[in-house]
């Protein structure tokens, strides 16, 4: 029998002579059922309903579908809601779509390649966030890989679901090696009084205690006999530590200007696209006379993953300006500080300090004061004779 | 001999075609197939009553349930006890 088929009730006095009627015009029922004196139930096309009803009026009884079995009417049924089998197909698409895409590479076991740099080769090669899984093919990703950085000597990647894992091994370079044909000299990177001269190869021209400039030759790579007339050319080789000297001078009237912050605060944000282009949400005047200015950049993440589009807030402090009068010691002080800020500043971190001097001067409106700072560094440094 | 029956014989009809007669098969005691009928005229759990050209086939038995009704054919399932026919 067809699968798609109705149940149907059929209620009345003598339900026998439904049937009948219903057989002779040419319909075909089963599983034909007596459920009470009154009460019968049979299965039926759903195509013939039509003239059920039409020799039920003429029987006087009354027929009704109590099941509606098989695929169809499940069908029909779903095709009532097609947007919502729509919405249903979409997802699933997306599911797929998405599932099959790259969401995140994740890089592993390199130590002196850049991670960045390693982005940049993959990007090149066809891997990147957003590449769809099946139009790559991995092998050549790490053939090209390899031969694009020379540091590696080892790549696999590995796809776990959306991502991506690069695992690294890196190749131990060989040292580089000095060419000590190329002419060379050493030169004074600073000036300075010289404290130690080791000469490795090449013509000594300085000797300890010798005032240097910066620039000036210190070891040669032109070597000359005694007529002054060149010899050879070759590398200098060798290192030249000598004192050097810091120093910084501040002056601070007495009458300090200096600024203030308010607390009055305005808040601008816009967003930056790739392409640099400017998002603005409101435009930004900006009131204050004085001000700090302080810009916040930050990559929006949108459902945990970074977006090119950057966020930046930028926020503005007004300050007013406050002139204070000092006393010398405060003046002393204030000039200090500044002094030694200016002095971190510009001094190299790993130096050897061999004295400190420190001078003031007091004048009648103003202070002045100097810092400086003896150090011991190496100031040796090669350039190439042309 | 009807004169319908010596037709049949000599052309090798089936007889129930030219007779227009019920064919009635019948598998162990629960099922029963009839062929040719006239209608129903009672149906209930117990008993079933069927009208055909020679008269009345009546069913007595338990748990009756028509399987199948066409205009020529009916499958009747269920504990076949007794069957008779009335003229």
């Amino acid at each position: 029998m067809d699968k798609n088929y109705i149940t149907v009730d059929v209620e009345g006095l003598n339900p026998e002579k439904f049937i009948n009627l219903a057989v002779i015009n040419g319909l075909t029922l089963w599983d034909i059922e007596r459920l009470s004196i009154t009460n019968m139930r049979f299965n039926m096309k759903e195509k013939d309903f039509k003239q059920i009803r039409h020799i039920a009026k003429k029987t006087h009884c009354r027929v009704k579908i109590a099941r509606k079995n098989g695929f169809i009417f499940l069908f029909r049924r779903l095709f009532k809601r097609i947007f919502f089998i729509i919405g249903l197909v979409i997802f699933v698409l997306l599911i797929y779509i998405f599932s099959n895409i790259i969401w995140n590479i994740e890089i592993v076991g390199n130590k002196v390649v850049n991670d960045q740099l390693i982005l940049k080769s993959l990007n090149k090669a066809g891997l990147k966030v957003g590449t769809y899984k099946k139009n790559i093919n991995l092998r050549d990703i790490e053939n090209s890989l390899l031969k694009d950085i020379k540091e590696l000597s080892m790549v696999t990647i590995s796809l776990d679901g959306t991502k991506a894992k690069v695992e690294i091994v890196e190749r131990t370079m060989p040292p580089t090696i000095l060419d000590l044909e190329k002419p060379m000299n050493i030169v004074a990177a600073k000036d300075g009084i010289l404290t130690k001269v080791i000469a490795l190869k090449g013509q000594k021209l300085v000797k300890e205690g010798d005032f240097v400039k910066k620039g000036q030759i210190l070891i040669s790579g032109v070597i000359k006999d005694h007529e002054n007339l060149p010899i050879d050319v070759t590398r200098a080789l060798g290192e030249v530590y000598a004192k050097t000297w810091y120093e910084s001078i501040k002056e601070v009237p007495l009458k300090y200007r200096y600024f203030e912050r308010t607390g009055k605060c305005e808040k601008f944000i816009y967003f930056v696209l790739p392409n640099n282009k400017i998002i603005k949400l409101w435009s930004n005047i900006n009131k204050f006379q004085f001000y700090d200015k302080i810009i916040e950049k930050e990559q929006v993440k949108l459902l945990g993953f970074n977006s090119p589009v950057t966020k930046v807030t930028e926020y503005y402090y007004e300050k007013i300006e406050k002139i204070k009068n000092l006393s010398y010691n405060e003046a002393i002080d204030v000039a200090t500080n500044l002094a030694d800020e200016e002095l971190i500043k510009i001094m190299p971190k790993d130096i050897k300090i061999l004295e400190r001097k420190y001078d003031k001067i007091l004048m009648k409106d103003k202070v002045r004061i100097r810092k400086l700072i003896l150090t011991e560094e190496k100031i040796s440094k090669e350039e190439e004779i042309k | 001999m009807d004169i319908k029956q010596r037709f049949s014989d000599a052309l090798d009809i089936p007889e129930e075609i030219v007779l227009d007669v019920p064919v009635i098969k019948i598998v162990s005691n629960n099922k029963i197939i009839i062929e040719n009928h006239k209608g129903i005229i009672e149906y209930s759990k117990t008993t079933v009553r069927i009208n055909s050209r020679i008269g009345i086939v009546a069913l007595k038995g338990e748990d009756f349930v028509i399987k199948y009704i066409t205009q020529d054919e009916i499958i009747l399932e269920g504990e076949i006890e007794v069957i008779e026919f009335i003229k």
